[in-house]
């Protein structure tokens, strides 16, 4: 009779799922067997996995799925590098982070060829919490899926991380760009301010190389961290995290803490930033295996061409692409352009093209608009009426749905203040067109 | 159902409240025994938002993945919650029907702040309901109830005694006591599960958690020593009458003695096999003595410990299988040789601070002196407890002069990363046949081989064994060999 290729086990959770046998292999059951299988049974309990893609909805769904359904004595460390896109935390709000319009324009190109194939910077929002940030090739994120022990520290994998930096080849040829490196009160990993020759500016004086943020569920927690090794859009960062809403927006949820930020050590060589990753990812691997018990660690790869047909990966990636997962999950939020009555929120100043007479209040909760009132008229009567007939068109709307805001405005007879023009301009400004 | 008044349950430390039928609650023995009736207290419990660590004294409530009416499991996720960098997963301490949800998506949660009220259905019973109440209001101020799943009350009814009031009274006093002591050892629903499956009283366990709490590991040791004690209680009863106490100093173990645990658990998975023949060292040690006395030597001696070092290289290269390394398995779970072209043969030292062994490095490329000067240096080194990691790293194999303090037949242990390690005995004199079956006097020593039966067989080892007896015998066949 020939061998089952696979058998249906029954995993910790009670869930059944087919386990391929031994003789079998296949790339997806390399997935399947790293989640499903009683681990400690087969003697691995520690895991490597190294993405092959770039697509950070995948490589974040891939991350919360073996969150999700990794055996709970397991040790998993998931590597991987996302194409530029911009991470808002699980409750931040993506109009107050990040400056939407500067994404769609996307990376400026290294060359003038590659002008054309500029793709936009992808909005996406992860399932754990922390601030934003802007990842791209030079940046490498890792993640620690571990059992939520007495044993599990915040910052027990950030100093695995700084270790693994200290124990590389550059740091034992150039000591002086790893020297002083080291974790900070705030779980970020820091090391001290240098001058475009690499030379030690004040020691007091740091830069951010990576940042963490945690996902703790009920047995599992969940490190993952940034760490900008080689990054060459350093100086656009800033950019595309400075929002031109910042000062009108008084929101609920984690606001990003902004420090600084530098790169580990910058080459303009493509084939060095390379190897400098994968010298990392050894690096860390080396430092994980070394740190968790029972043995070696398994080494795998995961690609686009592993999910194919898995049904739950794809629906994380579906929802974490979905706009009502990127925008719906916004925490209450205020936009006004004045200070209101009893609240203590200052916001800062209008254009100058917009009157003084002229008052944006908009409520939102879960991303839809509930509160509205917007005006450009000094008079009292006409300003209600204004507001009157905007609120009837954009009341219980999705923000994000919100792609022309000129269209808003089309047939408003009562609006025939003359600077009507730019207060659309404005609020195409403040609320760009989202895409998709 | 008509809702009465509720009991105040201000203060309480328990989280239960419960919603009394109107009842005549006469104590009366009489009345007590003959009066039954269906159940008609309903256990709601309210679960409260833990601590959630870092110092965090509140969370915003980031979605419920329930809602009112919603029937939940123990452990089943409850809601979300997101403190600074952190999005936690809160889940249900008890089972039943969620009945209301104190806070909303995007709300602030303060740390002790009730979450949400839970309906376990669970049927409760008159009497002791009343004396539970009871006692909740008289035992209020004196807990601080902080255990985020909050606790269980079993109320032994064994106030069930007729009796006059101040019967009545005591047994409320001791039911007081029972679950004043009960309540303030914190232990989790599970663990108590477990107490009560083993039949264990929870006052005879010590703590090991945050705040004394008692964790499973606790209850498990507590049942081993069960497990002793019988045994060693009837031998106690048996010795005889005075023995004096034994006294017990714990002493954590220094760096040191923690790196040789580490070292030599790691070593247990390496199977030992033990190769043992005696040397006759008398023409070396005359040699040694000799050129001891010369001008070439006269800032240090060379000790016999350089000969065996030079002779086990110079084996090693007709025997470059004791210098490999195993790797058990590699990427593709196949176990593999690496063979290591130079000869760094780690001495095993015994110093101040403990067993270190330093390594001399490439030993094939050195000359007799120049190994007594290294191994003069290493010591010194290692008496200055100035070795470091350096020092102490990329022994290809291991001597072990154990016989300079005594011994005569040792089984050494293998080094983690190596596959053979040689001890020598202490130098004995003794009588030996010499030509022409003519007694005479020798030095001899031990040479006890331990090598890795997973690659090593025992010929092999035996080869080496006896080569390094040869060279060591005659020290010119060393002369004729050596690079």
């Amino acid at each position: 009779m020939p061998r089952p290729w696979s058998s249906l086990i029954r995993t910790w959770n009670f869930k059944h799922v087919l386990v391929p046998q031994k003789g079998c292999f296949s790339s997806i059951s390399h997935l399947k067997t790293l989640i499903s299988v009683n681990s400690i049974r087969d003697n691995v309990s520690k895991f490597v996995v190294r993405s092959r893609t770039t697509d950070p909805f995948l490589n974040l769904a891939i991350e919360d799925h073996l969150l999700k359904t990794s055996d709970p004595n397991t040790h998993i460390l998931f590597t991987y590098v996302n194409r530029p896109c911009v991470v808002i935390g699980r409750n931040q709000n993506p109009w107050l982070e990040t400056n939407l319009a500067a994404l769609k324009d996307g990376v400026p190109a290294a060359t003038v060829e590659d002008e054309c194939s500029r793709q936009e910077v992808l909005l996406v929002r992860r399932r754990s919490g922390g601030g934003t940030v802007f990842h791209d090739e030079g940046n490498l994120n890792y993640s620690f899926i571990v059992p939520n022990d007495k044993a599990f520290n915040r910052d027990k994998h950030a100093e695995m991380v700084v270790q693994a930096i200290q124990g590389m080849s550059l740091a034992a040829i150039s000591p002086h760009l790893t020297k002083g490196i080291r974790v900070n009160e705030r779980h970020d990993i820091v090391m001290p301010a240098r001058t475009e020759s690499g030379l030690a500016l004040d020691e007091q004086q740091t830069v951010k190389v990576s940042g963490s943020a945690y996902k703790l569920t009920r047995g599992r927690a969940l490190h993952h961290g940034t760490l900008l090794f080689s990054s060459p859009n350093l100086k656009s960062i800033g950019r595309y995290l400075r929002s031109p809403t910042r000062q009108f927006i008084d929101a609920k949820g984690v606001e990003s803490v902004r420090s600084p930020v530098g790169n580990l050590s910058f080459s303009s060589e493509l084939s060095i930033r390379t190897a400098l990753k994968d010298e990392i990812e050894k690096s860390i691997a080396a430092i994980f295996e070394e740190r968790y018990p029972h043995g070696k660690a398994n080494i795998s790869m995961v690609g686009e061409s592993d999910i194919e047909g898995h049904a739950a990966i794809h629906a994380g990636i579906g929802e974490l692409k979905s706009q009502e997962w990127r925008f719906l999950q916004t925490p209450a939020f205020t936009f006004t352009n004045q200070q209101l009555p009893g609240e203590s929120f200052k916001p800062g100043t209008q254009p100058t093209s917009l009157p003084t007479s002229t008052k944006v209040v908009l409520k939102a909760k879960h991303g839809m608009i509930i509160e509205s009132h917007i005006s450009l008229s000094e008079n009292q009567d006409v300003a209600d009426a204004e507001a009157r007939q905007a609120r009837a068109v954009i009341q219980n709307k999705k923000l994000h749905e919100i792609k022309n805001w000129q269209q808003v405005f089309v047939g408003m007879d009562r609006w025939t203040h003359p600077s009507t023009g730019s207060l659309v301009a404005w609020l195409s400004d403040m609320f760009p067109a989202t895409p998709g | 159902m008509k809702r009465w008044p509720v009991r105040s349950t201000v203060g309480l430390p328990h989280s239960h409240y419960y919603i009394p039928r109107i009842r005549p609650i006469d104590k009366s023995p009489l009345f007590r025994r003959k009066f039954q009736s269906g159940a008609c207290w309903s256990a709601i419990r309210t679960q409260k938002l833990g601590d959630v660590g870092e110092g965090i004294t509140e969370c915003m409530l980031n979605m419920w993945f329930v809602e009112e009416g919603a029937r939940v499991e123990e452990w089943d996720k409850l809601c979300e919650m997101q403190s600074d960098k952190a999005a936690v997963e809160i889940s249900a301490s008890y089972a039943g029907v969620i009945k209301k949800l104190y806070a909303q998506a995007d709300d602030m949660v303060k740390t002790g702040a009730p979450l949400a009220d839970i309906d376990d259905g669970l049927p409760v019973e008159e009497g002791s309901a009343a004396e539970t109440s009871q006692e909740h209001q008289e035992d209020g101020p004196s807990h601080s109830n902080r255990d985020e799943k909050g606790e269980q009350v079993k109320i032994e009814a064994g106030a069930g005694e007729e009796g006059g009031t101040q019967r009545r009274a005591s047994a409320e006093a001791d039911l007081n006591d029972e679950m004043r002591s009960d309540r303030s050892l914190l232990a989790t629903p599970a663990v108590r599960g477990l107490l009560k499956q083993h039949n264990i009283d929870i006052s005879k366990l010590n703590g090991s958690g945050n705040e004394g709490r008692i964790l499973t590991e606790d209850v498990q040791a507590y049942l081993e020593n069960q497990k002793e004690s019988p045994l060693s209680s009837s031998a106690a009863r048996s010795t005889q009458a005075v023995e004096s106490e034994q006294s017990e100093t714990i002493q954590p173990l220094s760096r040191v003695q923690s790196q040789m645990f580490r070292t030599m658990t790691a070593s247990l998975a390496i199977p030992h096999f033990l190769y043992s023949d005696e040397v006759n060292i008398t023409r070396l040690s005359g040699l040694r003595k000799r050129l001891n006395l010369s001008r070439e030597t006269q800032d240090t001696n060379i000790s016999l410990l350089a000969f065996i070092l030079k002779a086990v290289s110079v084996s090693l290269n007709q025997n470059p299988l004791l210098n490999a390394r195993l790797d058990a398995a590699d990427n593709l779970g196949k176990p593999q040789l690496i063979y290591r072209r130079n000869h760094n043969i780690g001495i095993a030292m015994d110093t101040p601070a403990g067993l270190f062994v330093p390594v001399v490095k490439n030993v094939g490329a050195l000359s007799i002196l120049d190994i007594a000067y290294e191994i003069r240096r290493l010591s010194q080194l290692g008496n200055a407890k100035k070795l470091s990691p350096a020092h102490l790293s990329g022994g290809t194999i291991t001597v072990s002069n154990i016989g300079s303090i005594g011994g005569t037949v040792v089984a050494p242990i293998i080094t983690e990363g190596q596959v053979a390690i040689l001890g020598v005995g202490k130098a004995r004199v003794a009588p030996v046949f010499g030509q022409g079956d003519l007694v005479e006097r020798a030095e001899i020593a031990n040479f006890s081989w331990s090598a890795d039966h997973r690659i090593i067989d025992g010929a092999t080892l035996a080869r080496m064994g006896s080569m390094v007896k040869h060279f060591i015998e005659d020290p010119e066949k060393l002369m004729v060999f050596m690079r």
